[in-house]
């Protein structure tokens, strides 16, 4: 059907709105005016809307969490499938059979738990879960649940992300694999969550170092700045970018960001961790201490993490499914927590409206069959939850049904049940994602999502 | 005039304004726009180089195959950071935390070493966290270069005998060419001369002054390979 004129105006203002955005917050950034008097020039001469549009980030934070080696299973006990829920047959391997609901108000039906993390939230801002992808038991590394016609979603998240400038564009820990995507970045690979402290910290700024005295931290600057002036090629065009990078790598040596950042024993205590806490329950919480602190300074905008990884055929036969769930609630609602605490400085937003969590694994185990919680899913299916704030819609798409020994159930390109396809299901999931990182902006989307229509199916439809 | 032809001009002057309603806006573009309205024309990018401009950066800087060659910037390979340091007098495998030999062994994932084991290549461009940990080497290595300048130890010896980065006669060091040179590798101007000793008068302490401008020297002559 053909737009009416009406729409097809407003589409345009709102082209012209972005430009405008775009070019003055480029245009300060080269003149050295800080942004928030970019944001008070546009109020003046653009009114407030635009100013108002101009404050936000254009793109969310994320934090994708990798749970390989069977660590997905873990999260069906956070978010249940619905049918094997409605069930309420304490032989499945959902542990809290019969003690779950409906959350209230959520666009698709999602079934909450004893251990349903953000369970509080308003329904519009409940996570969205998609049956997607294939089953790859036993590799950390999964595929077909990261994948967006041969881009990686991780990749593309860098890539979206670009629009918010940071010190480093994504970070990722151990061996989580981001792939690639068309102007996806480099990421800055550390151990563990607390080495992510490392990368924003500089010996030279500490204590008794040489740029502790802030006066000498200037003039390091301005003479560095001044030396690489002297270099023949610093003032050509095909150097120009990487110079300019170093200059600011050379103003950011002055800063010392290790206090600010720091995992403290207020943090550990916040997010639950004892000493009874699972390593790798830990290891997750530990990334989102120093995420969430990054994100509020605007140091970074993802961080991959790889999660669980332990296999847990016997969850179920050894106990540990009443311990190990309850341990990844406690941080999963701690770092919420922090999110709602923390503000962008910029924007002055929450973070928690500002932050994508995605979550992936190779497979979600047999839902059906507790004992030695077997590797094996129906249809060869797979699970991805996304936190998305508010972009998408919340609830299932997709589902698990119990009957006939098990039925992977899948969704079309209009978000409606069908037949499972793992390769559709896991496009239509990972266009999703790029949609709520992007903001529900399906321009920016359109090179990765290739024709795939999230607004108004998967997501919700764009507010500006 | 007949009743017929009173009618036709009441008739025209009702008609002639409601088809001038008709007509499509006037579709002026501004000066320099590609664009006329959104039904007509595509609105393309407009802020292109000028080709003068484009002309000018080729007859100074070459064609971009041959710019892209010779004038590209990527950063200091993490094995050729190590070599630099050694050649600096600088132990890269010192032990001690905080040292240059430290931060340069821990600074592999942040100076973008490559991982052979999951078949990643080493990143070549420059980062903020790679570029700020390089640097963080320098500054950190300030004090251990000026040490085997003035004793003449390790590689220092060697590759430039004799040579010392400061004249300590006066009571303000100043910078002496000679060192210079062997720091960056290159002949120095008198810029740089100038500038280092600018760095040691405004420097907290002589001292300092003396490392910010060696960590400064280092960065800017290091900061591409």
């Amino acid at each position: 059907m053909a737009k009416h004129p009406f729409t097809k105006r407003d589409e345009h203002r709102d082209l012209t709105r972005r430009a405008l955005i775009k070019w003055s917050v480029a245009a300060g950034a080269a003149l050295g005016v800080s942004r928030a008097k970019v944001f008070d020039i546009l109020e003046k001469t653009a009114g407030k809307d635009t100013a108002f549009a101009a404050a936000q980030n254009p793109t969310t934070r994320s934090v994708h969490i990798v749970a390989g080696n069977g660590g997905l299973a873990w999260f069906t006990q956070l978010w249940p499938y619905n049918s094997v829920a409605a069930a309420k047959n304490p032989s499945f391997a959902y542990a809290y059979a019969g003690q779950t609901t409906l959350a209230p108000d959520t666009d698709k039906p999602l079934t909450v738990g004893p251990v349903t993390p953000w369970a509080t939230m308003p329904g519009s801002q409940q996570v969205t879960c998609f049956q997607c992808g294939n089953n790859e038991t036993h590799t950390r590394q999964p595929q077909s649940v990261v994948g967006l016609n041969g881009s990686n979603i991780f990749s593309v998240a860098s890539a979206l992300q670009s629009a918010s400038p940071s010190v480093i564009p994504i970070v990722t820990i151990g061996d989580v694999d981001i792939g690639t995507a068309p102007g996806g970045a480099t990421p800055a690979n550390v151990t563990d969550g607390n080495a992510i402290v490392g990368l924003f910290n500089s010996a030279a700024s500490r204590a008794g170092g040489l740029l502790s005295n802030t006066s000498d931290a200037s003039l390091y600057k301005a003479h560095y700045d001044a030396f690489t002036q002297l270099n023949r090629a610093a003032g050509t065009s095909t150097t120009k970018l990487a110079y300019t990078t170093a200059s600011g790598a050379a103003g950011f040596l002055g800063t010392n960001l290790s206090a600010k950042l720091q995992i403290t024993q207020a943090d550990r205590t916040r997010y639950g961790m004892t000493g009874s806490t699972r390593s790798n329950v830990q290891a997750i919480g530990e990334a989102m201490i120093v995420a969430v602190k990054a994100f509020a300074l605007g140091l970074t905008n993802s961080v991959v993490l790889p999660a669980m990884d332990d296999d847990p055929h016997g969850a179920f036969d050894g106990g540990d499914i009443n311990i190990v769930p309850q341990q990844i609630t406690a941080i999963f609602n701690a770092f919420m927590a922090d999110l709602n605490a923390a503000i962008d400085p910029v924007t002055m937003e929450n973070l928690w409206n500002d932050t994508v969590i995605t979550i992936h694994g190779d497979t979600h185990k047999d839902p059906l069959t507790p004992g030695g919680w077997p590797d094996g899913t129906a249809n060869n299916s797979n699970t991805v939850y996304v936190y998305s704030a508010g972009h998408l819609m919340s609830g299932w798409f997709g589902d698990y049904t119990p009957g006939g020994g098990g039925t992977a159930v899948g969704f079309d390109m209009n978000g409606a049940a069908a037949t499972y396809n793992g390769a559709n299901t896991a496009k239509y999931a990972m266009a999703s994602i790029a949609y709520a990182i992007a903001k529900r902006d399906s321009r920016a989307i359109s090179q990765f999502a290739n024709g795939i229509t999230v607004e108004g199916i998967f997501g919700r439809e764009p507010t500006m | 005039m007949t009743r017929f032809a009173t009618f036709a001009i009441l008739a025209a002057s009702v008609l002639a304004p409601a088809c001038t309603d008709d007509l499509p806006p006037p579709n002026t573009p501004p000066p320099g726009s590609t664009s006329g309205g959104t039904g007509d024309t595509f609105d393309h990018e407009n802020n292109q180089i000028s080709p003068w401009d484009l002309l000018q950066r080729i007859e100074v800087e070459g064609p971009p195959s041959y710019t892209s060659h010779t004038h590209s910037c990527p950063k200091v390979r993490y094995a050729n950071l190590g070599n630099v340091l050694t050649d600096l007098g600088i132990n890269a495998s010192n032990t001690t935390m905080l040292s240059a030999g430290e931060l340069y062994t821990d600074g592999y994932n942040a100076l973008g070493g490559p991982n052979f084991a999951n078949r990643i290549r080493e990143n070549i461009g420059i980062t903020i966290s790679g570029a700020s940990r390089e640097f963080d080497i320098f500054a950190a290595a300030a004090p251990e270069v000026i040490a085997a300048f003035t004793n003449q130890t390790g590689a220092i010896a060697t590759r430039c005998p004799g040579a010392q980065l400061f004249d300590t006669t006066g009571s303000i060091p100043t910078c002496r060419p000679d060192g210079i040179e062997c720091l960056i590798g290159v002949p120095p101007q008198t810029e740089h001369v100038d500038y280092c000793n600018l760095t040691i008068q405004n420097a907290s302490s002589p001292t300092e002054g003396e490392q910010l401008a060696v960590a400064a020297m280092l960065a800017a002559a290091y900061t591409c390979e």
